[in-house]
C-alpha cells in the first residue's frame, strides 16, 4: 500500500468515502477531512469527483447524489457503492495482531472477552491466504494499564512495585505518573518518584504491581528533571552484538568512546554483564568500583 | 488524474452492480471515460484492471457463453468485495477499533487507519462501557516489519543483513511464517534458506532495509508449523546457582526451582542459551555463584578474571 498520496490511495479514499458517508450523513466536511486524515480541499475534491460517479447512462437516476454545499454532507443513491470493501491482507492482519495484544492483556480477567476475540479472529482468519502464526505478548496487564491512565488524567498517585535491574532491588515507590511513552522498543511511565525526590522513567514490563493512592493529587511543583548524567570512558576489546545491544549509545567499529549513564549501579552491572569485551578506561572511581565487584565475585569461587 | 479516479469509480459501480459478466466493448461503450482509439481504451482498461487488483479488488473473469462466443467477460463480487465481518456486535466492533489503534507506530498508521474506517463505516457504534478507553501499544513496530508482515501475507521470500553474534551483517533469506512479540521484541520465524531451518530473528538486529525477492505465493506455510511448540521442542539444560537472599529477582522470575536458606538460596533455571545466561550470572557480581554445570562456571570465573586483569 502506498504512503505518500499516489492515484491509487485517491481512489482508494473515494470507495471509502461511499460507505462512511452512508453511515454518517450529515457529517461536516471538516471532520470528514480529519476522519480521512486529509484535507478540506482535498475532500471537496473527492466530492466533487464522486457527484460524477454512477451507473452507466450517467443520468441522475444513476449519478450518485451528493449534496454538500453547506458544509454537511449527505449522500443518496450509492448503494452499490454502500458497503465497506473488505479489509486487505496487511490490514487483516495488522487487526489480528492488534487482537492478539488485546487478548494477551485481558487474560484470564475478562475472559467473555477473550472468548469474543477468538471468534473474530476465526473470522479474520478466512481473508488470510494462509494462517500466519502470531504470538504477542502484553507489557502490562490491561487492569495495571487502566489504572495508570486514569492515574494521569486525574492527577492521582500511584504506588507501584518496580524491578529495577541496575540494583537488582524490587521495591515499592509512590509516583505522580505523567505519561506512559515509548522509546526504542520499551514501553517507560515516566513520572514524579517520591523515594527519588525526582523525575523518574519505569520500564512497564518491570512494573510488579500497581495500585492507586486514594485522594492525593501531585505536588503542584518540583524539580522536573533532576537526572544526574555520569560521563564514563570505554575501550572496546572485542566487539559484537552483545555489546552494541547492552551499550546503544556505542556507534558500530569505533573503539573508544564516552558515554553516559544515569545510574553507578547500572554502569558496573552492565559492564561486568559484557564479560570483559569493554574496558572502563575513566573515571577512576567507576573503573575501581568495577574491579571491585569482579574481583569480590571472583573470591566467590575460590 | 482525477478523471482517471472517475474512471475506476464508475468501472467498479458498474461490475459490482452487473448480474452478469460485462464485455469489453460493453464496458466501452457504457462506461464514461473510456476514449481514443480502439487501442487506447484496451491499454486505459488493462491498466485500470491492475489498478483495481491493487487495491485488493477482485476482478472475475468469465466467459458469457462458452459455446458461442469465447469473448471474455467482466465482474466484480459485491460478496468479495465487501467487509464480510457481519453482524457484528457493539462490543466486537469496539475491540476490532482497539486492535487497530494498537498499531501508534508510523509505519503503521495509515494501515491501521483505514482498516478502521472500513470498519467504522459499519455503522455500528461501539460499547466501551466494560472496556479500556485507551488501546494497549504495540510497540517498535518499524518499516522493517511492516515489509515483513506484506511478505507473510503475500508469502514472498525476504532478504536481510542480520547482524550475528559476532557483530557482523550477513545476508540472509527467509520464508517468513510467523510474528512474535516477546520481552519486548519483534521476532521472524520461518525457514532460513541458507540453513534450511527454522530460524528467529530479532527484528531490531536487522541492518538496513528488508526487501522482498521474487515472486508472491512462492511457498506456502507448513500447516503442522507451530510458534509455541518451537520454545519447548529443544531439551533445555539447568543451572544451579546459589543466589544471596533478596538479590537475583530476574533469575528469580526464570527459576524452575527454589529452595531458600540463609546465606544463600538455590536456583535451578533453564539455560536457553550459555552467553546470555553467563552475562545474567554477571550482571549479578558477587550475589550469584554458579555452581553448576562446569560450562557455566567456567565461562563466568574466566570473564571476572578477565574483568579483573583489564580493570586492574
Amino acid at each position: 500500500m502506498a504512503k505518500q498520496e499516489t492515484g491509487l490511495a485517491r481512489t482508494a479514499r473515494l470507495l471509502d468515502l461511499v460507505p462512511y458517508l452512508t453511515t454518517h450523513q450529515g457529517i461536516a466536511i471538516s471532520e470528514l477531512a480529519k476522519t480521512f486524515n486529509t484535507t478540506v480541499k482535498e475532500i471537496t475534491d473527492d466530492l466533487n469527483t464522486l457527484w460524477m460517479c454512477g451507473l452507466p447512462g450517467y443520468t441522475p437516476l444513476e449519478l450518485i447524489d451528493l449534496e454538500f454545499e453547506s458544509g454537511f454532507v449527505s449522500i443518496r443513491n450509492a448503494e452499490t457503492l454502500a458497503a465497506p470493501r473488505a479489509l486487505d491482507r496487511a490490514e487483516a492482519l495488522s487487526i489480528y495482531m492488534g487482537l492478539d495484544l488485546l487478548s494477551a492483556e485481558f487474560g484470564d480477567s475478562k475472559s467473555s472477552l477473550v472468548s469474543e476475540i477468538e471468534k473474530l479472529q476465526e473470522q479474520l482468519r478466512s481473508q488470510l491466504i494462509s494462517t500466519p502464526q502470531v504470538q504477542i505478548e502484553a507489557t502490562l496487564a490491561s487492569e495495571q494499564r487502566a489504572l495508570i491512565l486514569r492515574s494521569i488524567r486525574r492527577r492521582g498517585w500511584l504506588e507501584i512495585t518496580y524491578h529495577s535491574a541496575a540494583t537488582d532491588q524490587v521495591s515499592r515507590r509512590q509516583v505522580a505518573p505523567y505519561e506512559l511513552s515509548q522509546s526504542g522498543s520499551h514501553e517507560y511511565l515516566q513520572g514524579y518518584c517520591d523515594s527519588a525526590k525526582a523525575v523518574r522513567n519505569f520500564r512497564a514490563d518491570r512494573i510488579v504491581e500497581v495500585t492507586e493512592i486514594a485522594d492525593q493529587l501531585w505536588p503542584s511543583n518540583h524539580d522536573s528533571t533532576n537526572q544526574d548524567a555520569i560521563e564514563y570512558q570505554v575501550k572496546i576489546h572485542q566487539a559484537s552484538r552483545q555489546v552494541l545491544e547492552v551499550l546503544p549509545q556505542l556507534s558500530p567499529g569505533v573503539s573508544t568512546a564516552t558515554l553516559v549513564g544515569f545510574s553507578a549501579p547500572w554502569i558496573y552491572r552492565a559492564i561486568l554483564s559484557l564479560a570483559g569485551q569493554v574496558e572502563t578506561t575513566g573515571p577512576s572511581q567507576i573503573r575501581d568500583a568495577i574491579h571491585a565487584r569482579a574481583k569480590a565475585a571472583l573470591e566467590n569461587y575460590h | 488524474m482525477s478523471r482517471k479516479n472517475e474512471r475506476l469509480v464508475n468501472l467498479t459501480i458498474a461490475l459490482l452492480a452487473t448480474k452478469r459478466y460485462l464485455t469489453k466493448n460493453e464496458i466501452f461503450r457504457n462506461i464514461e471515460g473510456y476514449e481514443g482509439s480502439a487501442e487506447a481504451k484496451e491499454r486505459m482498461f488493462e491498466r485500470d484492471k491492475d489498478d483495481l487488483r491493487k487495491l485488493g479488488i477482485q476482478i472475475e473473469v468469465g466467459g458469457l457463453d462458452p459455446l458461442f462466443d469465447d469473448e471474455a467477460g467482466y465482474r466484480i463480487r459485491p460478496e468479495s468485495y465487501a467487509l464480510s465481518l457481519r453482524d457484528l456486535t457493539a462490543t466486537q466492533v469496539t475491540l476490532l477499533s482497539l486492535a487497530a489503534q494498537a498499531w501508534q507506530d508510523a509505519a503503521f498508521t495509515d494501515l491501521s487507519q483505514q482498516a478502521l474506517r472500513k470498519l467504522t463505516s459499519i455503522g455500528l457504534d461501539s460499547d466501551s462501557a466494560q472496556l479500556p478507553i485507551l488501546a494497549p501499544r504495540l510497540i517498535g513496530a518499524d518499516e522493517n516489519l511492516r515489509t515483513a508482515l506484506d511478505a507473510l501475507t503475500s508469502l514472498t521470500t525476504i532478504e536481510f543483513d542480520y547482524l550475528n553474534i559476532q557483530g557482523v551483517a550477513q545476508k540472509r533469506q527467509l520464508q517468513i511464517y510467523g510474528v512474535q512479540a516477546r520481552q519486548s521484541h519483534w521476532y521472524l520465524i520461518g525457514l532460513d534458506l541458507e540453513k534450511n531451518a527454522i530460524r528467529n530473528f530479532r527484528v531490531d538486529r536487522i541492518q538496513g532495509a528488508v526487501s522482498m525477492i521474487g515472486k508472491a505465493q512462492s511457498y506456502v506455510i507448513p500447516e503442522t508449523f507451530e510458534i509455541a511448540e518451537l520454545e519447548t521442542a529443544t531439551e533445555t539444560p539447568f543451572a544451579i546457582l546459589r543466589v544471596r537472599p533478596g538479590a537475583g529477582y530476574q533469575l528469580r522470575r526464570l527459576a524452575t526451582k527454589l529452595e531458600t536458606a540463609d546465606d544463600w538460596d538455590l536456583l535451578e533455571v533453564p539455560i536457553f542459551d550459555l552467553d546470555f545466561m553467563t552475562s545474567l550470572v554477571l550482571w549479578h557480581g558477587e550475589d550469584v555463584i554458579v555452581s553448576s554445570p562446569i560450562q557455566l562456571r567456567s565461562a563466568v570465573v574466566s570473564a571476572l578474571e578477565k574483568l579483573v586483569k583489564i580493570h586492574g
